[in-house]
């Protein structure tokens, strides 16, 4: 896309800005030329209160958007001319030059006395040809009556606060429209996001844009790309033609190619209008007045040591945010099948009463699903808007958002307190990109909640060190403490495919947990293993039921359905199923336990599957491996002081021996 | 920005580089001894049916690394649905062909058309990438099987015994809005690496006048009533063509036709193809003969 740049003199001061629709710049900053001439047919007299400014300085052809960008964003309080305006766009995209001719680049000037002899006869070259792009329905004409101004300006409001806390391609925007009631306007799109820019309700900006490399004047020239909605820098961009803006080599971005295209000249809109401030300040007010901090325990039902957290928690929400760097977050560290669910609800609550938006994001779409109906059942007066990709709600408003971690890429400042949960599972592990969208999700005065059974190695060293306010929920909601995993040396599963036999240390425990009636998750480190062991295992057991399933397998939701139900009794897996399945009965094998590929979380995970149940507290965990490495030792240390931790603070129940002594 | 960061840099710097396929995002394994561009139609096909044309595919790539498919793993590469039979002579289809014979009273203004591969569930998921989610990292392997199929119109004309040639490669345009929207025109793409491949020149000859609806979105009676009037000539087609003429042999009546290639993406029912052969046969002097030659990427 290109854009017009211009400079207009108001209130003795010049203003730099960019339009996607000339038209209403025109019309605004010259509102009082242009209304009487309107308005020279009719009687309105009315011109009081309209904005007059005696001067506007525009280039006579438009300029790619990335570029305008930048070079408004460094105008500064000057009239707009040419030599500086060359220099900035060099600056902005280096051999601008050698494809756009520098002959292009002129400025003409608009005075008051001339606006409506240039209106007349179409200031800008292209509106002349007829090329304008965004022209139909009631735009035909080059002016706006009065009515049709006062209607545009009805729908800009509606689009802004549409768009409020929303971060939007252009044909997002487009969409947007369609579903929020705008869908007659669709075709004038522009001239409405237009109208919003220039007064202050969406701040318009290039999905790519530029952002300088260092504090020191030597650096400050060298520039760096980045793309806006997922941060993602230069390395991760693809530089083609582009029709759009004329460049040769405009780039987009890969990263987040998924999520439609961010462009170096893709117009991306964040829109900044805040419409719900009075409501949020009444809530405040209304909710100050309640009870302070609604006992959690009562109304949610929670146990001891989730109450506990659960109020650590509310007590950082209502802690004043300073104004730091980086928006505040606390962790809430609870053990697998601690009932995290439950405790995030009075944090929703708590938010929803101010009147706030609260986000629960995570970075898995079976996730989502799952939780849904639970939050919907909880707070069946708000409404819940789910966000995945190829949801259906996508440009719904709603009080709680619960969302995948792409998703996040649309928001921008929207939410006051963001959930995220399982923020160690693929792939908000190490991904940079998604952590950034979640940043931008946030307000600046914002409040961030990690949930994690495993939180990664730099969350947990932040905790050591007391950086990061935490609450730790070391046991289960049945009060069992966590099964401990115990160690059996084999060689590598490999040689026992090979050799088509089991050892007897192995089969031993198997038949033991068999015998026992339990159902076994045996996970294994490669998916073209799978089969081979299935079938091993079933020489072994010709009795029950065995299954094996993985990423690739297209019955993964049967089988692991039958699962569920008790149909099948051994599953054989890769990591894929380490969360999310609940079995009540169950013993979890880990075959090559000492392979890279399971980290110590991964392990814990894995690990949390047995013993989930109140009727069978103890399940097995068996780490099968030739060598006992760092993330074992890691994983049973994390194990074992979480018991440790939950029976110093007595949320145990007491065992026999105790009850007895 | 502390140690551990800084060494998870240096690993990845020192890390072994793996490739991920393009198209399924899994990591690139290539068996020991299999060489990946046994899956070009051409590199296992050495054709000497081919030697008048002006194809030499020995001056396409000089190393494998610089082989388009390079970026695509076996099971992808596998999912090519080549066209290495054409049954219908007329639309180039792998499968017998009732629309040929049905378009019936409208007239068919080009030669024939040779589409390179069928379009097949995958390679529809590889355009849609391409085309509506502007991966354009597609274009260099989209463009390299397009090839094949401009090697299919040669050989169709060798076959008529023809000298193969083609003497100037077109595009169907798109509309101005929707090359606003995507920034680039998938038809004009694939010709531009076509005719780099074949050293044949490209022009633009024809406009879209009115923004369609999507043809996916049509049915056959639709497509074929919409597409009148939708394309016209520019305004200097005929100039454009009559100085191709200027620079031939006039004493050799071969050369009197001027043959056209026009490149689109998919081809259907041809009725964009046909309408578009149509403008440019009426663009020209009637004292000039025009022959027209469709490629598509795809034929469905």
């Amino acid at each position: 896309m290109r854009v017009y740049v211009y400079s207009v003199l108001w209130q003795g001061k010049w203003r730099c800005r960019f339009t996607l629709d000339w038209r209403v710049d025109v019309r605004y900053w010259f509102s009082q030329a242009v209304a009487n001439g309107v308005r020279e047919n009719s009687s309105h007299a009315d011109v009081t209160n309209e904005r007059c400014a005696p001067e506007l300085w525009i280039t006579t052809c438009c300029i790619p958007l990335g570029t305008a960008v930048d070079v408004v964003g460094q105008w500064g309080e000057s009239r707009l001319e040419v030599q500086r305006l060359v220099k900035l766009m060099q600056d902005a995209e280096p051999g601008i030059l050698d494809w756009f001719g520098r002959e292009c680049i002129q400025v003409r000037r608009i005075g008051v006395e001339e606006v409506w002899r240039e209106i007349g006869i179409g200031v800008i070259e292209e509106h002349r040809k007829g090329k304008l792009e965004g022209e139909g329905g009631i735009l035909k004409e080059s002016l706006w009556s009065d009515a049709v101004w006062k209607q545009m300006k009805d729908e800009s409001d509606l689009l802004a606060a549409q768009i409020s806390g929303r971060a939007l391609l252009a044909n997002e925007v487009q969409e947007l429209m369609a579903a929020a009631g705008l869908d007659h306007a669709v075709a004038y799109w522009r001239t409405l996001a237009q109208l919003a820019y220039i007064r202050g309700q969406v701040k318009l900006l290039s999905g790519i844009t530029t952002r300088s490399l260092g504090q020191f004047s030597l650096l400050r020239r060298q520039r760096e790309l980045q793309c806006l909605r997922c941060g993602s820098s230069a390395a991760q961009h693809h530089r083609t033609a582009c029709a759009a803006c004329g460049n040769p080599g405009c780039a987009y971005c890969e990263a987040c190619l998924a999520m439609g295209r961010s462009r170096r000249c893709a117009l991306l809109v964040h829109g900044t209008a805040v419409h719900n401030a009075g409501a949020s300040a009444a809530g405040v007010a209304r909710a100050a007045e309640r009870a302070p901090a609604t006992e959690p325990a009562a109304r949610w039902r929670l146990s001891e040591a989730q109450h506990d957290a659960s109020r650590a928690a509310l007590h950082f929400l209502q802690q004043p945010s300073a104004a730091a760097a980086a928006a505040p977050s606390f962790l809430l560290w609870a053990v697998t099948g601690a009932g995290k669910t439950e405790m995030i609800f009075p944090l929703i609550a708590y938010t929803l009463e101010r009147g706030q938006h609260v986000l629960i994001a995570t970075p898995r779409r079976d996730v989502v699903l799952e939780l849904a109906p639970r939050l919907a059942q909880a707070f069946p007066e708000h409404r819940l808007v789910t966000l995945y990709g190829g949801s259906e709600e996508r440009w719904t408003a709603g009080d709680i958002t619960l969302s995948t971690t792409h998703q996040l890429m649309r928001f921008y400042h929207k939410f006051d307190v963001v959930i995220v949960d399982e923020l160690d599972a693929f792939p908000y592990h190490n991904n940079e990109l998604l952590q950034y969208a979640a940043r931008k999700a946030c307000k600046p005065e914002g409040k961030f909640i990690f949930l994690s059974a495993t939180p990664p190695e730099p969350m947990q060293r932040e905790v050591r060190r007391g950086r990061l306010p935490h609450a730790k929920v070391p046991v289960r909601f049945h009060r069992h403490p966590l099964p401990v995993p115990q160690r059996l040396t084999i060689k590598p599963l490999r040689h026992y495919l090979e050799n088509k036999t089991l050892p007897k240390s192995l089969l031993h425990q198997l038949s033991r947990s068999v015998e026992r009636g339990a159902q076994l998750f045996l996970f294994i480190t490669r998916i073209k293993q799978t089969e081979a062991f299935v079938q091993l295992l079933r020489h072994y057991f010709p009795v029950i039921t065995i299954e094996g399933t993985s990423s690739e397998d297209k019955e993964r939701g049967e089988k692991v359905t039958r699962f569920r139900n008790g149909q099948s009794r051994m599953l054989v897996t890769t990591t894929i199923l380490e969360r999310g399945v609940t079995i009540p009965k169950s013993d979890v094998f880990i075959i090559d336990a000492d392979s890279a590929l399971f980290d110590a979380a991964s392990l814990v995970q894995m690990a949390g599957r047995a013993g989930r149940s109140k009727d069978d507290p103890a399940g097995h965990v068996l780490f099968c491996a030739a060598e006992w490495n760092r993330a074992q030792r890691l994983a049973v240390r994390q194990i074992v002081g979480m018991n440790r931790i939950a029976r110093r603070q007595g949320y145990l129940l007491p065992t026999d021996t105790e009850r007895s002594s | 920005m502390n140690f551990s960061h800084w060494l998870a840099k240096l690993y990845a710097l020192l890390a072994p580089k793996t490739e991920v396929c393009l198209a399924c995002n899994r990591p690139i394994h290539r068996q020991q001894g299999a060489d990946f561009r046994r899956y070009d139609p051409f590199f296992q096909n050495t054709d000497s049916t081919l030697h008048g044309a002006s194809l030499t595919r020995s001056s396409l790539f000089t190393r494998p690394t610089e082989h388009p498919f390079i970026n695509l793993c076996e099971a992808c590469l596998c999912q090519m649905a080549w066209i290495r039979i054409i049954r219908c002579p007329i639309c180039g289809r792998a499968i017998g062909c009732p629309d040929c014979t049905r378009r019936g009273s409208e007239r068919t203004y080009f030669q024939y058309n040779r589409s390179a591969v069928q379009y097949s569930p995958p390679m529809r998921e590889w355009l849609a990438q391409y085309k509506f989610r502007e991966n354009e990292r597609y274009l260099s392997i989209l463009g390299y099987m397009a090839l094949f199929a401009y090697h299919q119109v040669l050989l169709q004309q060798l076959m008529y015994k023809q000298s193969p040639r083609i003497d100037l490669i077109t595009y169907v345009p798109v509309s101005e809005t929707r090359l606003q929207e995507r920034g680039f025109n998938q038809a004009e793409q694939l010709a531009r690496i076509v005719a780099q491949y074949a050293h044949v020149p490209v022009q633009s000859l024809l406009q879209r006048n009115r923004h369609t609806i999507k043809q996916s979105m049509k049915s056959r009676g639709n497509r074929i009533e919409d597409m009148k009037d939708v394309f016209s000539a520019v305004n200097n087609a005929n100039h454009q063509l009559q100085s191709l003429f200027k620079i031939r042999n006039p004493n050799n009546p071969d050369s009197q036709t001027l043959r056209i290639l026009l490149v689109d993406d998919v081809y259907t029912t041809g009725s964009t193809i046909n309408a578009c052969a149509h403008q440019l046969k009426k663009s020209i002097d009637p004292v000039h003969k025009l022959e027209i030659y469709s490629l598509t990427w795809a034929r469905s």
